[in-house]
């Protein structure tokens, strides 16, 4: 779907219709995908799903089976890549080592005149200025071999830069570095996209990096595109199974919808009922504009974030009532900057909460909690979307 | 313990090879008296044999650059049916014994052969000519060439191939700027494996042309009519003049790309 701000018209610089691919035994189904100018669209999904394969064809390198590519609504589908004016990032910097930095950069240049005389844009270019923006100015007459990982892949984004590109193609470029160099690069690189409002589609399987370069994400799910949307709409409103765990979503529970309010604006209250292991059984209620019948099965998504935890005495007898819940806390290990709480009530649950919680709630494996589901967290996905 | 043991072994194994490739030639070096290689030096045939080996050599090796890197890059970046049949034509002249080989061009490049009686039309002759000579170094030398090359363009990044695609080159292009460039030491090595055969060849040469004598047909003439010492002694020239030819080719065919890899 097209992301449309209310009342404007955006230019798509490049438009994918219907784009279906054969590589061996992977198949590409029907992906339609169009990303504004200046914007920067991520495919994020897991390895194997086809997102290189799908940049791939965008980049000329393989001819799609039936579909349309259309960059400034030119048709592109049938050109070789060099004669696309892409700029293609990949992952290990594919620098000439047989040349220095600048011969590098400058390499596109040497192709310039013959397809293209008269382009002004192209003639404009200053590479000084790039390099200087780069940050890679005093690196000119370097040999490859000797650039840190980081710096080659400024190199090489120099050199696409040069080109002029109408828009760039990323194949995750930031999975060979270190920590480091990755949290720098992805910093600059978003400046600089902005900055110089460059259009960019960003492949990558890292959700984070996702997160902070894309203004559109689509998620990639064995050949097709899942669901695309804004990062709040992927990351809170997965609309399948398969797309909420990709994000960490990980609390999914299967409910029943007992109660349905229509609403205003095609929203609805709807009341889903989610029956625990032991019998027992929880009614969330959720506001959600999806559309789903009384007695359908549903699931019920909570990001592990969002749950609120209180310490509770097991003496206290307290009532399921709707959004709480109580368990008990089976296991705490640290998860990166967080930790991970598993707990044990009327089903599993997992939250994650930082260190300075686990030290004022003095939380413990074995005590007894309340957990607490923030309505307007909790997300209602229709099952068998996808099948 | 039993790892270095194990090693140990390989080393132990490893000496044994390098030295039955090292003591025979080192021996011959060492037991032919100076006065006698000066003496060898002095004729003029031997000088002429040795300079026309190595004159035939340089250009079968640059023929065989010419017409085996094409192949080489395809068989490398392409895929085609019966890729695995081509590829064993490649190396069949390693399978053919040498004086078999030079019959078998003698058919079809002698005065007889089909393209020995064109080639005279144009005042050409394949068979006791430089030519001929030429014609069975390269016979006998191609998968040295091929091979070498093939295995230049095969270790190219695909990936520098298709950035260079994606910076505006044609696939002609691509070949000219990247992998040309990218392959020139596997290349050049190609070019110095096929000089050092071609300069050893004696079987298919022997059988193309007699006359001009080349250093290996000419040694082989002393062993006949002058006895052993003689021989033994044009032998130690020529191993000194091409072997040091050799090293300095290697030397330059590796060295331009060293210095690109230290420039820092």
């Amino acid at each position: 779907m097209p992301l449309k701000m209310k009342g404007t018209v955006e230019v798509m610089t490049i438009q994918v219709e219907n784009l279906t691919l054969q590589i061996g035994s992977f198949r590409l189904k029907d992906i339609s995908l169009n990303v504004p100018t200046g914007k920067v669209a991520v495919i994020l999904g897991p390895s194997g799903s086809g997102k290189s394969i799908l940049l791939d064809a965008l980049a000329g390198f393989s001819r799609p089976q039936s579909g349309r590519i259309l960059l400034d609504s030119q048709d592109i589908t049938a050109l070789p890549p060099e004669a696309r004016k892409i700029g293609f990032m990949f992952q290990d910097n594919a620098l000439f080592p047989n040349l220095t930095v600048r011969e590098n950069i400058l390499f596109s240049l040497r192709f310039r005149n013959r397809r293209t005389p008269a382009d002004d844009k192209e003639s404009k270019i200053d590479v000084g200025q790039i390099m200087r923006m780069l940050h890679i100015d005093h690196l000119t007459d370097r040999a490859i071999g000797g650039l840190s990982g980081g710096e080659k892949q400024r190199v090489a984004l120099g050199r696409a830069l040069v080109r002029n590109p109408r828009i760039f193609l990323f194949d995750e470029p930031m999975s060979a570095l270190d920590a480091r160099a990755k949290e720098e690069l992805q910093i600059e690189l978003s400046e600089l996209l902005h900055k110089l409002s460059l259009t960019a589609i960003y492949v990558t399987h890292d959700q984070a990096e996702a997160s902070a370069l894309g203004d559109l994400i689509c998620i990639m799910e064995n050949g097709q595109l899942a669901q695309t949307g804004t990062h709040d709409e992927i990351f809170r409103h997965p609309n399948s199974p398969f797309v909420a765990k990709f994000v960490g979503m990980e609390n999914l529970f299967d409910g029943k919808v007992i109660e349905l309010h229509p609403e205003s604006d095609r929203r609805s209250l709807v009341s889903v009922q989610v029956i625990g292991t032991d019998g027992s059984s929880t009614a969330f209620t959720i506001i959600t504009n999806q559309e789903v019948k009384l007695g359908e099965q549903v699931l019920i998504g909570i990001r592990p974030e969002d749950l609120i935890i209180q310490p509770r005495s097991p003496k206290q007898q307290f009532i399921d009532n709707g959004d709480k819940i109580f368990a008990t806390i089976k296991d705490i290990v640290p998860w990166g900057i967080v930790y991970r709480l598993q707990m044990e009530g009327p089903f599993l649950i997992t939250a994650y909460q930082n260190h300075q919680n686990i030290e004022k709630l003095n939380l413990t494996e074995q005590q007894y909690v309340q957990v607490t589901f923030p309505s307007t967290s909790l997300h209602l996905i229709k099952k068998g979307l996808k099948d | 313990m039993g790892n270095r043991i194990f090693f140990l072994l390989f080393w132990l194994v490893g000496s044994i090879i390098l030295a039955f490739t090292l003591i025979p030639l080192v021996n011959l070096f060492l037991t032919q008296p100076l006065s006698s290689i000066v003496n060898v030096a002095g004729m003029q045939d031997v000088r002429a044999s040795i300079y026309l080996s190595m004159i035939t050599a340089v250009i079968t090796a640059l023929l065989a650059a010419i017409l085996g890197t094409p192949l080489a890059y395809l068989l490398a970046r392409r895929s085609f049916p019966h890729q695995a049949v081509i590829e064993a034509i490649v190396d069949l002249p390693l399978a053919v014994p040498h004086t078999v080989a030079g019959i078998s061009l003698l058919f079809i490049f002698g005065r007889n052969g089909p393209i020995g009686r064109i080639a005279q039309h144009f005042g050409l002759s394949f068979w006791g000519s430089s030519l001929g000579i030429i014609i069975g170094m390269l016979f006998v030398s191609s998968p040295y060439m091929i091979n070498a090359a093939r295995e230049g363009f095969e270790s190219i990044d695909i990936r520098l191939e298709k950035a260079a695609r994606t910076l505006g080159a044609t696939p002609r292009q691509v070949f000219l700027h990247v992998s040309l460039p990218l392959s020139l030491r596997s290349i050049l090595t190609g070019i110095v494996l096929t000089y050092a055969r071609s300069i050893a060849e004696f079987g298919a040469v022997i059988v193309m042309a007699y006359y001009p004598q080349t250093a290996p047909v000419k040694i082989y003439e002393l062993f006949l009519s002058g006895g052993i010492e003689q021989a033994a002694a044009a032998a130690a020239l020529l191993l000194l003049i091409t072997l040091s030819t050799f090293v300095l080719f290697r030397y330059f065919a590796y060295k331009p790309r060293l210095k690109q890899y230290h420039k820092n």
